[in-house]
């Protein structure tokens, strides 16, 4: 594979904004990161203003209103940035897709990035996704601690994280960038809605955000249905090396 | 041909390369013919228990038929109302579903008769005791170990 085919390219076309938030969801388990994302871009407005593309990416367009994007997506609004990954990223380019946002993260001179995303649990999938799921978060820097302490998030003390979301926090780290992991214990292979509204409610919290939940707990079963294939291939995607997408322990 | 006109046998031949890991492997999740959904599901095997796990949402608990043999479940539900998908392919506009349907093909054998089922928050689990069935194997008299004694 020649050096210019793995590369990942960033575009974002949308007006400059100072010392943004940037909110990075991508499939993983129980699709906690893509489902809490889409609903905030829903519920924000928020507009579209680039993509991230890479040959490493399943060869995929997704189709919306008879106009082709790129299956990531970046929207924006004020100085909030999110990223949406529409496909499971294969490890590689899970990797790659992760060091590049933290780059062009660091770029924006970005305030803080924050990934969002479940960690497959025990528990969750004994209880059928009953009851509130703990979130916690971790912090690569102090002030990214005292963030997540100022929005009332438990700060996860010992324990490991893997696939994209541990890569997004070490090239954080590498360049520079204050970055955070919030992770809701979810379902490991069913969507899991519940666990995306509890995320939800301590990012909220977090960026003094104005969005309700309960709209989400309302669309949850409407979500569940339309989420099925993008959770097969997300299984898919994981299956070949067996591990879990994301864990702690 | 699309993978809905593939013969069910061959979607349960996929499965069942990968039964202990998670179930959702391969196979379709749609049926146009008899508009029926077939649901994500994950298998859990133990030395003592199957446990198969179906994500029905939109199912209504009334309206559910568990069936089990020594070595299958297969799950039929109706929903409360039926609902409006895009299926793969995308230029076929979105089709309409009322119900859940899927048969597993398990790895393992299963009493039948002592299974339990639970539905909660859309979502049904199947518990089956395995059946451990054998005969024990006696060595030859004139075998190596025996005169090694």
């Amino acid at each position: 594979m020649s050096e210019s085919s793995m590369r990942v390219e960033i575009k974002d076309g949308g007006p400059r904004v100072s010392k943004p938030t940037i909110i990075v969801g991508v499939p993983e388990s129980g699709l906690v990161g893509t489902i809490t994302c889409s609903y905030l871009i829903e519920q924000l407005k928020m507009a579209e203003r680039g993509f991230i593309d890479s040959d490493l990416l399943p060869q995929v367009m997704i189709v919306h209103n008879s106009a082709v994007t790129y299956p990531i997506h970046i929207f924006g609004k004020d100085n909030l940035l999110a990223v949406l990954s529409e496909v499971p990223l294969p490890p590689f380019a899970s990797l790659e897709v992760a060091k590049a946002v933290a780059s062009w993260a660091r770029s924006l001179k970005a305030s803080i990035v924050i990934g969002v995303t479940g960690a497959p649990s025990k528990e969750r999938d004994e209880s059928h996704g009953d009851g509130k799921p703990t979130v916690v978060g971790v912090g690569n820097t102090e002030s990214a601690v005292a963030l997540l302490k100022s929005g009332g998030a438990s700060v996860l003390e010992d324990g490991v994280l893997t696939g994209f979301y541990a890569s997004l926090l070490k090239h954080c780290n590498s360049v520079g960038q204050s970055g955070i992991t919030l992770l809701a214990e979810s379902l490991t292979q069913f969507p899991d809605p519940g666990a995306a509204a509890s995320v939800l409610e301590v990012l909220a919290k977090l960026l003094s955000l104005n969005v309700d939940t309960k709209s989400l707990m309302a669309e949850s079963e409407e979500i569940r249905l339309r989420s099925r294939e993008l959770m097969q291939q997300t299984q898919q995607a994981a299956q070949p090396s067996g591990q879990q997408p994301s864990a702690y322990r | 041909m699309t993978r809905d006109d593939e013969p069910e046998t061959f979607r349960i031949g996929i499965e069942n390369l990968l039964p202990e890991t998670f179930g959702i492997i391969g196979g379709s999740l749609f049926d146009l013919e008899t508009k029926s959904l077939m649901p994500l599901f994950n298998l859990n095997i133990t030395d003592e228990m199957v446990t198969a796990t179906f994500d029905l949402p939109g199912a209504s608990k009334d309206e559910i038929s568990i069936t089990c043999t020594v070595d299958t479940i297969s799950v039929d539900a109706e929903m409360t109302r039926p609902v409006k998908l895009r299926v793969p392919g995308g230029h076929i506009a979105r089709q309409e579903f009322t119900r859940y349907s899927k048969r597993v093909v398990l790895p393992v054998r299963v009493d039948p008769d002592k299974g339990t089922a639970k539905f909660r928050n859309g979502m049904v689990v199947v518990k089956l005791p395995r059946q451990h069935e054998g005969k024990s194997v006696q060595i030859e008299a004139d075998s190596k170990v025996k005169r090694l004694r």
